[in-house]
């Protein structure tokens, strides 16, 4: 890479500034839907928020109004406008955009980035181009169709060999009018879209240079660190800070209240019972540095109101989960009639599953900075929810949205951690207290015990079959608390909401089908971490299948077949109401090739197996194929991974690779190791040793294979995560003939006696 | 990692276990075979060239 490109933070007011007075070149704002939207809403009125701006040294800038968390946003969203534009791809600068509401909806979440914004960007590609050959005909007198991008920010003319650059045009071409109805390219033209590119800040991390949150320096900042309850839902009592205030560096020590905060996406907030959506609360110890502030944290002693909470932990969490599956549970979707099918059945399939709550461990500790003073608040955040953040802080604080300056940082790993803004108010009500701007820092500890947790969750799985084998009746009973209901209270939802994301598969091609729920009320908060809910309901889903293939003495390939494609069209098929159905061809397209290329049917040595999983969500489809090793003591080995992409139009190959990549080692660690634990109501879990990471030596061979396509693109950061764990589950019972059906794998129960 | 790495580097310039001298890094990324690609690359990379010949390069 011969020239590194920064990447600057810049909030709109500078953007627009550094773009006035005509002499900065052309300037464009687009209308980028929110995500939303109702789909047959009359179209606002056009309402810029989101820029790109080329200046006359040839630059295009791109605001990205997304945060970038190692994904490759920024380089993914720059390639679709580069594409369009026929832009100079070296010559695209990235500028972190600040919350701000003209940008509309800015959250990092439901792999929805490329989605949302695929369609407007390319828009506004194509209209800075056809502004530009407007501006480039103008100035040589000749017809506009005469004239062409030839790539690389270049027009020319070909009649007259002249050619002009975009910097050069870019005064002129802002003075053209806005143009209506510009053709986008056609997908085969593509030469940047489709292609690897290195990514826009990949120097600027690795040689150090790039800012994640917690580097941010304020002048004037002190560092907190918070002693937060340590069973959830408690308060504190009293404190004496007599001795951490002696200790050398401890500027002040005052209580953080445990405030009320809103919902976290612009929600209503509901207004019966449950609502659990409080700051932590604690006791906030100031200091020169963060050091001295933990220091302080130790000598402090806090007598704490427990609450109800501590009566809670995982032994009961259980018993309680295995006893709500008993009885019926509410009932979320019926087609058919399930009791009938299950009454007059040959034969009937039954599975007990089970996962537990999850932590999300972002490899850069949750942080943030804050200034605070009588009439603005500034916060320096690495967040995936600028928007709710914002909300949250006037909400608190109580101050109109005009005096929020959010910064949005370079984040190490979110995951949907930095959905939530927990971090943000406290951050905010730090430093007002403290009358200072203020860093508070999260220890691995405090990371650790206080996060919003992957829910555990228990699963019944029945099954009827005809004389045939056919899978006449499905029957899925979710016992698990609600995710959602942490943040807006009550037992939500009904139907369509994210506990049932990841059921779809059966649903729409088995003629009698029942889903039902039962809720878990606990103190513990649940949150949405990579890929959400489709993890533990889909684990669940494609480990019955195998059960059902091996009852029915089928392959398990040849019973995805079966049964994805007895129907001409799977009704309701996606995982949530509004999602595209599925595409029972593409599926099978991500099945058959995940087959080939794992060379599926091919005997392996005894204590060897394959398994296969395949899921349609986020807009993508993926399959899985892991091959496993299990040893006669049990121990359990990953050999390799294979995995089928169709994941629409390809943005980037390499960042789509290293998202199935990661995806993959996401779901191993947690399907292998990883397990929250609640004693008295408190997380046992601190750190690493007790809650291990996957280590480069234990890393599968993971190959991944993409279905070219020039469908609209899909989501990519969570689907590679959720069919992991249950081809793994798979692959074991192929090499052992045992099943394990809970999270994470107890590999004890392999050991051959 | 880029530590660890150099201090590889600087004692063995063709690594045969990049693993166990990667072993204590934690990361969640998940790309650890890209990794261990860069490695071979960086040791290719920093490996004395061997002079061709008559001393050109």
């Amino acid at each position: 890479m011969s020239t590194m490109r920064s990447v600057t933070n810049t909030s709109r007011r500078e953007f627009l500034k550094s773009s006035a007075a005509g002499s900065a070149g052309l300037l464009l704002a687009f209308y980028a839907p929110a995500l939303a939207a109702a789909p047959n809403a009359p179209e606002p009125d056009f309402k810029p928020n989101a820029y790109i701006r080329i200046d006359p040294r040839g630059d295009v800038h791109l605001v990205v109004t997304r945060s970038e968390m190692g994904q490759g946003v920024r380089t993914a969203l720059a390639m679709i406008l580069a594409e369009e534009l026929d832009a100079d791809w070296s010559r695209v600068k990235i500028e972190q955009g600040d919350c701000d509401p003209h940008y509309g909806d800015m959250t990092t979440g439901g792999s929805m980035s490329i989605r949302s914004t695929w369609d407007p960007l390319r828009k506004a590609g194509a209209c800075a181009r056809d502004m530009l050959l407007t501006a480039a005909a103008d100035s040589w007198g000749v017809a506009k169709d005469e004239c062409s991008a030839a790539g690389s920010s270049v027009i020319e003319h070909k009649k007259t060999g002249q050619k002009i650059t975009y910097g050069q045009l870019a005064i002129k071409a802002a003075s053209v009018p806005l143009p209506k109805d510009v053709p986008l390219k056609d997908p085969k033209d593509y030469s940047i879209v489709g292609s690897k590119r290195a990514r826009v800040d990949g120097q600027h991390i690795v040689i150090g240079e790039a800012h994640y949150g917690i580097d941010t320096k304020v002048p004037g900042m002190l560092y907190a660190v918070v002693a937060r309850p340590p069973v959830f839902g408690g308060k504190v009592k009293k404190f004496d800070a007599t001795r951490a205030l002696a200790v050398p560096g401890v500027r002040k020590v005052f209580e953080v209240p445990a405030v009320e905060m809103p919902p976290l996406f612009g929600e209503e907030r509901k207004p019966d019972s449950g609502h659990q959506h409080y700051l932590w609360g604690g006791v906030a110890v100031v200091a020169d540095s963060t050091w001295q502030a933990i220091a302080g944290r130790r000598a402090l002693t806090v007598d704490w109101d427990n609450g109800p909470g501590a009566e809670e932990s995982t032994e009961k969490q259980r018993a309680t989960l295995t006893e709500l599956l008993k009885t019926p549970g509410k009932e979320l979707k019926k087609i058919g009639d399930p009791d009938a099918a299950v009454a007059s059945a040959a034969k009937t399939v039954e599975a007990d599953y089970e996962t537990p709550f999850l932590a999300h461990m972002t490899m850069e500790p949750v942080n943030c900075t804050a200034s605070v003073r009588a009439d603005k608040c500034e916060v320096w955040a690495p967040t995936q929810n600028p928007n709710g953040m914002a909300t949250a802080l006037a909400s608190v604080l109580d101050l109109p949205q005009s005096a929020l300056t959010i910064h949005i940082t370079l984040i190490g790993g979110g995951f949907g951690r930095r959905l939530c803004i927990d971090y943000g108010v406290e951050a905010a009500l730090v430093s007002r207290s403290a009358g200072a701007p203020v860093k508070v820092m999260w220890t691995r500890d405090d990371d650790i015990r206080h996060d919003y947790y992957r829910p555990i969750s228990h699963h019944r799985l029945r099954a009827a079959l005809d004389a045939q084998g056919q899978v006449t009746s499905w029957l899925h009973h979710i016992a698990a608390p609600s995710t959602d209901s942490t943040f807006l209270g009550g037992e939500l939802p009904d139907t369509g909401g994210t506990e049932i994301a990841g059921t779809g598969l059966p649903n729409g091609t088995v003629a009698n089908y029942l889903l039902q729920q039962s809720f878990l009320h606990t103190a513990v908060p649940r949150g949405y971490w990579r890929a959400v809910d489709t993890n533990w309901n889909h684990f669940a889903v494609q480990c019955f299948m195998d059960e059902i293939a091996a009852a029915t003495g089928q392959d398990p390939l040849a019973l995805r077949r079966q049964l994805i494609a007895t129907k001409d069209k799977p009704a309701g098929g996606g995982n949530n109401e509004g999602e595209t159905p599925v595409n029972v061809d593409r599926l099978l397209g991500v099945l058959n090739l995940v087959a080939e290329k794992s060379d599926w049917g091919k005997p392996l040595p005894a204590g060897r197996g394959r398994g296969i999983a395949g899921l349609y969500g986020f807009g993508s489809y993926v399959a899985h194929v892991a091959e496993v090793t299990v040893a006669k003591d049990g121990t359990l080995r990953v050999d390799r991974v294979v995995v089928a992409v169709d994941c629409g139009q390809i943005i980037n190959p390499d960042l789509v690779a290293a998202q199935i990549e990661g995806g993959v080692v996401f779901g191993l660690t947690s399907a292998l190791y990883d397990e929250i634990t609640i004693q008295n109501g408190q997380v046992q879990q601190s750190n690493f040793d007790n809650y291990p990471m996957l280590r480069i030596a234990d890393m599968p061979k993971v190959e991944v294979h993409l279905v070219p396509s020039h469908e609209p693109p899909g989501g990519i950061g969570e689907p590679g995560v959720p069919s992991t764990a249950p081809a793994v589950a798979n692959a074991i019972y192929a090499a052992t003939g045992k099943r394990l059906r809970r999270l994470p794998f107890q590999t004890q129960e392999l050991a051959k006696a | 990692m880029i530590m660890t790495t150099a201090a590889m580097l600087a004692k063995n310039s063709t690594p045969t276990d990049i693993d166990e001298a990667l072993a204590g890094h934690i990361r969640r990324c998940g790309t650890f075979q890209r990794i261990r690609r860069a490695e071979q690359q960086a040791a290719e990379t920093a490996a004395p060239t061997p002079l061709a010949p008559g001393g050109a390069r």
